[in-house]
C-alpha cells in the first residue's frame, strides 16, 4: 500500500467507523437482580458502585480467525480452537474465565463502601463486555447506603442510630 | 391475491410480534402488608446486537424509589427478558413490588 492510499483510508470514516466499533466493546446483560429498597428519609442514602470483572476468551473466535489465515498453521490452531471450545460446551453467562472466583470479593468491596452496613436498593447486574476475541466479564453493584445526618458530618460512615434489624436493611 | 395478502399478513404478524425469552428472575422477601403495588419497567431496544451500555437498568430503582416516597418497597419480582424481532430485539426489565410505609 504506498502512502496516498494508506492517507485515504485513514481520512475515510468508514474506516474510522470500523476502528470506533472494533474498539468499544457490545454490552450483553445477563442479569440483573434488585434487593428491597428502603426510601424512608430519615436518613440520607449515599449511592455507591462496584464493579470487578475478569477477562474472557472465546476459543470460538480464535478459531473463526485462525482458519481465516487459510494456513496450515491457522487450520492447526484452528481445530485446536474447536477441541478446547467442546470442553467449554454448556450453559454459560459470557465467555469462559481464568478464575472464576473473580467477584467474591464483592462482600469486602461492599463492606469498605458501606461501613455501617445499611444498604438498601441493591441491583447486582451480571454484563458482558464484548470485544473480538476477548470479553469482559463484569459483575457490577450499584446501592445506597443509608447514613445519619451525624455520620455524614464526622465522614465516619458509621451510624449512631439504632439498628433493630427491621429497618429495612438489606 | 387472497393467498398473497394472507402471506403478507402472516408475515406482517411474524415480523412485529417478538420471541420472547426470559433471562432471570429474582424475589425478595414478601411482607405480610401487600396493600399497594408498585411497578416499574425499562426497555431498550437494540439493532443488529449493537448495544454499548446497560445504563437504561440505573432509573429502575430511582422509579420504585419515587413511587414509594418515604417507605419501603419489599416483594421485589425482577424480571429481566429478551424480546426478538428480525434484526432488532428488546431487553426490558420489569420490577414489581409492594410499597409500605408502616415498616
Amino acid at each position: 500500500m504506498n502512502l496516498k492510499a494508506f492517507f485515504l483510508t485513514a481520512v475515510s470514516p468508514l474506516f474510522w467507523s470500523v476502528i470506533l466499533l472494533g474498539t468499544s466493546g457490545c454490552a450483553v446483560l445477563h442479569k440483573v437482580q434488585l434487593g428491597q429498597i428502603d426510601a424512608r428519609d430519615d436518613q440520607k442514602l449515599i449511592p455507591f458502585e462496584i464493579m470487578m470483572s475478569e477477562t474472557g476468551v472465546s476459543a470460538e473466535e480464535i478459531g473463526a480467525i485462525a482458519r481465516a489465515a487459510q494456513t496450515n498453521g491457522g487450520d492447526n490452531a484452528g481445530n485446536l480452537a474447536t477441541i478446547i471450545a467442546l470442553f467449554q460446551m454448556g450453559p454459560q453467562t459470557g465467555n469462559p474465565v481464568y478464575s472464576e472466583r473473580y467477584a467474591e470479593k464483592l462482600i469486602y468491596a461492599l463492606y469498605e463502601k458501606c461501613p455501617t452496613g445499611r444498604i438498601t436498593g441493591l441491583m447486582s447486574i451480571r454484563e458482558t463486555r464484548k470485544y473480538p476475541v476477548i470479553s469482559g466479564e463484569i459483575v457490577k453493584v450499584t446501592g445506597f447506603c443509608r447514613k445519619t445526618a451525624k455520620s455524614l458530618n464526622e465522614g465516619t460512615g458509621e451510624s449512631t442510630g439504632k439498628s433493630n434489624g427491621k429497618n429495612g436493611d438489606t | 391475491m387472497y393467498i398473497g395478502k394472507l402471506f403478507l399478513s402472516l408475515m406482517a404478524v411474524g415480523f412485529f410480534s417478538g420471541c420472547a425469552s426470559v433471562n432471570s428472575v429474582s424475589l425478595t422477601p414478601i411482607p405480610s402488608n401487600r396493600g399497594t403495588v408498585v411497578k416499574a419497567e425499562v426497555t431498550k431496544t437494540i439493532f443488529l446486537a449493537f448495544n454499548f451500555n446497560n445504563d437504561f437498568i440505573d432509573d429502575l430503582v430511582t422509579d420504585l424509589k419515587r413511587q414509594c416516597p418515604n417507605g419501603v418497597v419489599t416483594g421485589i419480582l425482577t424480571k429481566d427478558e429478551t424480546i426478538a424481532y428480525v434484526i432488532v430485539f428488546k431487553k426490558r426489565v420489569t420490577a414489581t413490588g409492594f410499597c409500605n410505609a408502616n415498616l
